[in-house]
Order: C-alpha cells, then structure tokens, then sequence
C-alpha cells in the first residue's frame, strides 16, 4: 500500500487550504481539460504541476514517478489510435506499409487524435493527482458529505479507507513471514506463496470482521458512522486570486486558440 | 446505590457450536473506585468476562447488575451500559474506526447524539488530557502502536465512563510505552474512575492492583486485596501463572529481615525494607 502518498496528502504545504477551494479548483480544471484543445491542456498540465511541486512542495522525483506510472498505461494505448490498417490508405497519410494485402498507416488525422488524448490525458491527470496529493481522504469525505453525497457512500468510502491500510499490513506481514521461511525461493515456490497468502487473508479479514463488528458495537454504534473533524483551515486571497485569474487566462487562451488557429 | 460498581450472579455463556461454557455460575463482585486486576490463564474466560461485562454477549443464565441495575438486552438500555462500562480491547486496531485521531475519538461522542460544540470541547478536552493533540489530524495508520493504544483509551475515556475495562493493555509494548501507559492509568483512577484489567502480567498486578479476580476455567477462583489473594495462590499447586518476583525474592529473605515490615509492592518499597531491617 502506498502509505508515501497518503503521508504526502496529510504533509503538504497546502494542508491549510480548505479542502473545498482546493477541491473546485482542480474540479474546474478537469472540467476545462474535458472541452480545451491540446496547447491547453499543456498548460494545464505544466501549471498545476507548478502548483504541486512548487506551492504543495510535493517532491518533483516522486510527482515524476507518479505521472511515468500512469503515461506508460497512456502510452501503449496510444499506437493503436494513431495506427491504423486498411485496403486503401486516405489521401492525409504520412506514412504507409503494405502488411497482408492492405495497408498498415499513420494519417494526419489519427495522429491528432492520438496526440489530443495524449495531452486530454496528461491534463486530467494532473487534475486527479493534485487532489490525491494535496486533499487527504478524510477530508474529501467530509467536502462529500457538505454536498450531500448519500450517507452510506461516505461510510463506506472511509471504512474502506481505514481497512485497506489494515489489511495490507496483514498481507505485509504475511508476505515477510514467507520470505523468511524461503517462501519465494523458487518460482513454483513463489506462485504457491501467493496462494496461500491470498487463502489466509481472505480467512483473517473475515476474522478482522467479526472482532471490528464487536469493536464498534463496544463503542455504542448507532446504525451510522458519525465523526467530528476540526476545521483548521484558512482560505488564502493569494492562492484564490492565482487560481481564478489562471482559470480565466486559460479560457482567453482557448478562445484566441479557436479563433486564430 | 450498591458498594459495588459490577456485579455478576451466577453468570454461563458457552459460544455457539462450542464442547464447554467459556463462563460457568461466574459471580462476582467489583467494588467501585478500585485498581482491579483480573488474572487467570489463557482461555480461562477473562475476555468473555469483559465482552458480558459490557453486553456484547448475552449470558444463557444469571444477570448481570451496574450500579444495582440489572442489563436488559434492549437498544435503550445497552447505549446508556456502554456510556457507563467502556472496554478497551487488547488490539486498538479492533476499536479504532474512524480516518484521522480526533475523528476516532468523538465517534463515541457523535453516537450518543451530542451537540458539535460539545463534542468538540469533549476532543479537545481528551486530546489534551492523553497528550494528542499534536497527533490530533494523523491518520490512525501512521500511529506507533503504543500511540494506538493511547487513542484506543481516550476514545473510551472521552465518554467519561464509570468502569473501565482493559484486555492486556500492556501487550506488545516496550518499557517506556508500558510506563506511560500505566501513568496514563493512575490519572484515570484519580479521575474516579474504576478500571479492571484483565492481565497476564503478575509483576504488573501486584505492583498496581488493589483488588484481584482470579479464574479459572470460566469460574472465579479467588478475589480479594492484592496481597491475601497472592497468599492464597502460593498455596495453590495448580496454579501454573507462577508468582510475582517481588514476592518470590521477598519470600527467599532470612525470616529476621521480614518480621517488621509487610511484603513490598515495589523495588522502592523492597530498598526501604532491606535497609529498615538492616
């Protein structure tokens, strides 16, 4: 389990923000991302990175591995778009090869396809990331409850939350157990491992269950998860103003982009 | 009101599909204001004690009375048991619920549908009283496990309970956490509150309590102040928990050394009586 990203979350140097500003700014954002053209998006992408690792002070090696993880899924999709295989190749073709009686060929048109989802991407991305990073999940849950998302949606999302953690520790613990016996020592070994592991946590959680169940009930549970949070939060005019005038210069952007290109 | 917090009569609980009861014609009595301690060995029906204690088991016979009052089993009556009877099990992870450390500890409070003022003086309150409040917006994963622990009792303290009970609190924690923890106790005691642990840790026992429960295969063995009972268990021979070393070394002086004081229930009180002897 990624316990660096989730410390990142809770350390930044954005915590004090309240969590809706942070939430809506992103928001807007991913929005803007879904109806902009690609010089926009890079934009977007290349600001907000700003915004990660120079105001969140999000380390810029570990905000770099983050976006190479989700590009490398990105780009692999990305030649089957830009590709594509027929018996007679369109008149804005860049590049063609005969391949089993038809024509395999990269056009114009695919490759702006490819490269507008390329960059559609890199901007949402960065969107998802900067909450990911900079809002920790108890408070999204509580900006989920302000908007009145169901209940049961927000308890589950944070007792899911809290017992992720949980259970990965089991599985942790579990995994070095078998290491420590010679558990993975040869491939057969290793596949054989995994099994097991899977086997008994499957078994400890419903264990886990069972004494969470009593733990609660101990607690007085009332047919609902309710909790207090305290509200330690500042809004900053500094970020606020950077925020809203970036979103509008972004806009004048697209506009003058439609216009003139 | 009745001269003791709990008591139990004639209590049997066996757990569905099981060869034997876990508890068998228990009865019981903890005086309130009391350090208690609860020893026996393992399996002898010391959590079953504490989950019927707290009316999360049904007794197939006896009752159960706090306060003089016996425990009905209806909605109503278990919320206001559980406000008055806290427990603290031996993994915190079994009780800590909520994402972040403040939030854990006012989920007692958000249950008894408190006002938000009031609970959140009350997490402030406990937050300062169990030294948190510079973990208060951690998440409960990134807590040391003697921090868990510490978290676990405030959630439990905060709802300012009557009797406490404790399943072997000083499980899997260094000396240090140990020593906190245990001055963490004394500041709960002080406040008023009755405590019973249920320990394996007979050093721990006669160095804290003052009153002890002995079981034995689901049945109370013996109870009484801290020093009779350790009296009456040397003489048990099936008694396999072994004795406080405290006791053992006092019980190895020469007679001439023992014959003004009584036995000491710490290393400064076994100095004092060495050097007053000498």
């Amino acid at each position: 389990m990624n316990t660096q990203l989730d410390a990142l979350a809770y350390g930044n140097a954005l915590k004090t923000l309240p969590p809706g500003q942070k939430l809506c700014f992103a928001i807007a954002l991913l929005v803007m991302a879904m109806f902009v053209h690609p010089p926009t998006h890079l934009a977007i992408f290349v600001w907000l990175a700003i915004w990660v690792v120079g105001y969140a002070k999000i380390p810029g090696k570990f905000y770099l591995a983050m976006l190479l993880g989700v590009m490398s899924f990105l780009l692999t999709s990305l030649p089957a778009i830009a590709f594509d295989f027929a018996s007679v190749v369109p008149v804005d073709s860049l590049w063609s090869w005969p391949l089993w009686g038809g024509q395999i060929y990269l056009s114009t048109s695919g490759l702006q396809q490819a490269l507008g989802i390329l960059s559609r991407s890199l901007a949402s991305t960065a969107a998802l990331f900067f909450i990911i990073l900079t809002v920790p999940f108890a408070e999204l849950a509580v900006v989920l409850e302000q908007i009145r998302l169901p209940t049961i949606l927000t308890e589950i999302l944070l007792l899911c939350y809290r017992f992720i953690f949980l259970l990965a520790e089991v599985a942790e613990s579990i995994s070095i157990a078998q290491q420590s016996r010679g558990g993975y020592r040869t491939r057969w070994l290793a596949l054989s491992s995994v099994s097991l592991l899977i086997k008994q946590l499957i078994q400890r959680t419903a264990v886990r269950y069972q004494q969470i169940a009593l733990g609660i009930k101990a607690r007085g549970f009332n047919q609902e998860f309710r909790f207090w949070q305290s509200t330690p939060y500042k809004y900053s005019w500094r970020y606020g103003l950077e925020s809203i005038g970036g979103c509008i210069l972004l806009v004048i952007g697209e506009v003058l982009y439609q216009i003139y290109v | 009101m009745s001269d003791y917090l709990l008591e139990m009569r004639g209590v049997e609980y066996s757990y569905p599909m099981a060869d034997q009861a876990a508890v068998k014609n228990l009865s019981l009595r903890l005086p309130a204001g009391r350090k208690t301690a609860l020893i026996g060995q393992n399996g002898c029906g010391k959590s079953t004690l504490f989950l019927l204690a707290d009316g999360l088991c049904r007794p197939q016979q006896g009752e159960i009375l706090l306060d003089g009052m016996p425990l009905k089993f209806d909605r109503h009556t278990l919320n206001r048991w559980r406000q008055r009877v806290g427990l603290v099990f031996q993994d915190p992870e079994q009780q800590l619920v909520a994402p972040t450390v403040e939030s854990d500890i006012s989920y007692g409070l958000c249950n008894q549908n408190l006002p938000e003022a009031e609970v959140a003086d009350r997490v402030q309150q406990t937050l300062a009283d169990f030294q948190l409040t510079e973990l208060a917006r951690r998440p409960l994963h990134h807590l040391s496990l003697g921090q868990k622990k510490r978290v676990s009792i405030a959630g439990v303290m905060t709802l300012r309970p009557d009797l406490v009970l404790l399943d072997e609190p000083t499980a899997y924690l260094d000396p240090v956490q140990t020593r906190n923890l245990l001055a963490e106790l004394e500041n709960i005691v002080r406040s008023g509150t009755t405590l019973l642990i249920a320990t394996h840790d007979l050093d721990f026992v006669y160095q804290w309590a003052d009153w002890v429960l002995v079981m034995q295969q689901g049945s109370l063995l013996l109870e009484g102040e801290t020093l009779a009972v350790f009296e009456k268990l040397q003489a048990l021979p099936d008694f396999e928990l072994g004795m406080p070393l405290l006791w053992q070394v006092w019980k190895m002086l020469p007679p001439q050394i023992k014959v003004k004081t009584i036995p000491p229930r710490s290393i400064e009180e076994l100095n004092v009586a060495l050097n007053f002897s000498i």
